[in-house]
């Protein structure tokens, strides 16, 4: 029975390595505690059987799934135009600054903002290596072309929010966010 | 001898997720195998020959005491030593923007 | 600050002193089996007998190494920016369930470390366990409450409190003319809770550290991060 939970134990391990999303590693990490709290069991030592049982079962997998949550900041990069995105002598103000701050801290990120000129040049969003931003707003028409970026219609109609095209979970997580956000309050 | 074949792969398992995996918080995740699999090492020693836990209200050829009793302290200062190592995680995460090895690496040759 | 360094430093040196001075009569016994054992402790759980008799300066050690893991979480999260909105599970049917577990689980966990002699457990288990309920309450409760009942404060300096009185336990001997660490109470006979001497005294105690520093981290992270 010792050699069977050892290799369920070594098969869990080989999930953990091979699982690309971190959720499902967190929990094949349980899986494998519990199977190595019942060798341990199995092989007469109960002391350290029930330290990792509760250990395992409980406090890594809450720790880990607690800081898993956070991931990263979203830069943003805005263009002044009053009623949709400002500064005012509090902080920022706006109607895009207020949906976008709803969006992360629902998410649990953290938004880094920068201002950029009135007519959003090539030069401006782009760095020597990559897209330095991965939103740009601020009162933008949804017929304009910005490189590398898609735009994404809210709720007012003919406006929208840029996102950089390449970072794909911004995009879907936004893009859900605003169809949940225009069916429940507006 | 197979049970020490079972520690030894699950420590290899989490030593090969360190030099694989790309994301930080998976290596995190790979180095607790590799604990795992040292306390495995430990306890299949102590019952190598009897499986009897070594608590004197039952009769019988015991479990080796000696390296279940230097194992069990580890395991909670594993676990508190690795919710630092997450906070470090943490912290990276919120300063660079990425929790990738790879980008941080080029963020760190582009200062240079 | 500097002053508490000195003290600290001098206390330390004291420590490491006497235990070179009386470093004659230390003999680390190696029992030839594990009956062996329960005559020099009177622990009948021999895994305890050796973690708190013959390897006592070890976990010592270890016991420090945990304290500086927990103080070195809540510095470095206390320069991370706290999550405004913390939303936790406001039913009723949950409070009540998960107050109940918490009572039981620290019950439980103390159980685990005062019987840690004479049965499966000791003190860094039971510590464990009795830690559990606390997380449940912590995704129950809004963030004002949990700093107000669970004060971080206090428990740091009850935390600071059980360490001294480990280390003044097992420093004591040498003020009645002993070896330091020595099992200096009484064994009384194997077998029952009033026996082992200070083993049953050092791990209820571990056990109340253990479970105020995992509360801590998990407190802790919650705080900065929010549940879910």
């Amino acid at each position: 029975m010792e050699i069977v939970l050892g290799i369920m134990g070594i098969v869990f391990a080989i999930g953990v390595v091979l699982s690309h999303n971190p959720m499902r590693a967190i929990i094949f990490m349980g899986a494998f505690s519990i199977t190595m709290a019942t060798y341990y069991y199995a092989m007469g030592a109960p002391d350290v059987a029930m330290a990792e049982a509760t250990l395992g079962a409980v406090f890594t997998t809450f720790i880990y799934i607690v800081a898993m949550k956070h991931r990263g900041s979203i830069k943003v990069a805005y263009i002044r135009k009053e009623p949709f995105f400002y500064r005012t002598r509090e902080g920022f103000a706006g109607s895009e600054y207020h949906l976008l701050k709803r969006f992360a801290d629902k998410n649990a990120m953290h938004l880094e903002i920068t201002r950029i000129a009135e007519t959003p040049s090539h030069k401006d969003l782009q760095t020597d290596r990559s897209f330095q931003f991965d939103i740009i707003c601020g009162g933008l028409k949804d017929n304009l072309s910005l490189p590398g970026y898609t735009p994404l219609p809210y709720h007012l109609r003919g406006f929208a929010i840029y996102v950089k095209t390449d970072s794909e979970d911004i995009y879907e997580s936004l893009e859900d966010f605003l169809i949940g956000d225009s069916d429940e309050e507006y | 001898m197979i049970y020490i074949a079972i520690a030894v792969v699950i420590f290899a398992i989490g030593g090969i997720g360190i030099i694989w995996k790309d994301n930080i918080l998976l290596k995190l995740l790979s180095l607790g195998i590799m604990n795992a699999g040292v306390v495995v090492l430990f306890v299949s020693i102590a019952g190598l020959k009897h499986r009897i836990p070594a608590i004197l209200n039952t009769n019988g050829p015991y479990a080796d005491p000696l390296p279940q009793a230097v194992i069990i302290t580890s395991i909670v200062i594993g676990f508190a030593t690795m919710s630092l190592a997450l906070v470090f995680t943490m912290l990276i995460s919120l300063k660079k923007g990425t929790l990738s090895s790879k980008k941080l690496q080029e963020d760190i040759d582009r200062e240079h | 600050m500097k002053n508490i360094r000195l003290i600290s430093v001098i206390l330390f040196g004291m420590f490491i002193v006497m235990l070179l001075i009386s470093a004659e009569t230390i003999s680390y016994i190696q029992p030839d089996n594990v009956t062996g054992a329960v005559k020099d402790t009177g622990a009948i759980n021999v895994i305890a007998a050796y973690y708190l008799g013959y390897r006592l300066f070890d976990t010592l050690f270890e016991i420090l190494v945990f304290t500086v893991a927990v103080q070195g979480v809540v510095h470095l999260l206390g320069h991370m920016p706290t999550l405004e909105q913390h939303k936790p599970m406001r039913e009723k049917a949950i409070i009540i369930y998960t107050d109940l577990i918490f009572g039981a689980s620290l019950i439980t966990g103390m159980y685990i470390a005062v019987a840690g002699h004479i049965s499966a457990g000791g003190g860094f288990v039971g510590g464990i366990v009795g830690a559990t309920g606390a997380v449940l309450v912590f995704l129950t409760m809004p963030m004002e409450d949990i700093e107000k009942e669970f004060n971080h404060t206090y428990m740091a300096i009850w935390e600071m409190c059980i360490l001294a009185t480990i280390f003044a336990l097992v420093l004591l001997p040498i003020f009645i003319g002993m070896y330091p660490m020595k099992n200096f109470l009484p064994l009384g006979t194997p077998g029952h809770i009033v026996s082992g001497g200070i083993i049953p005294i050092v791990d209820t105690l571990i056990g109340i550290k253990v479970l105020i520093g995992a509360v801590t981290i998990a407190q802790t992270f919650i705080k900065h991060r929010g549940v879910f």
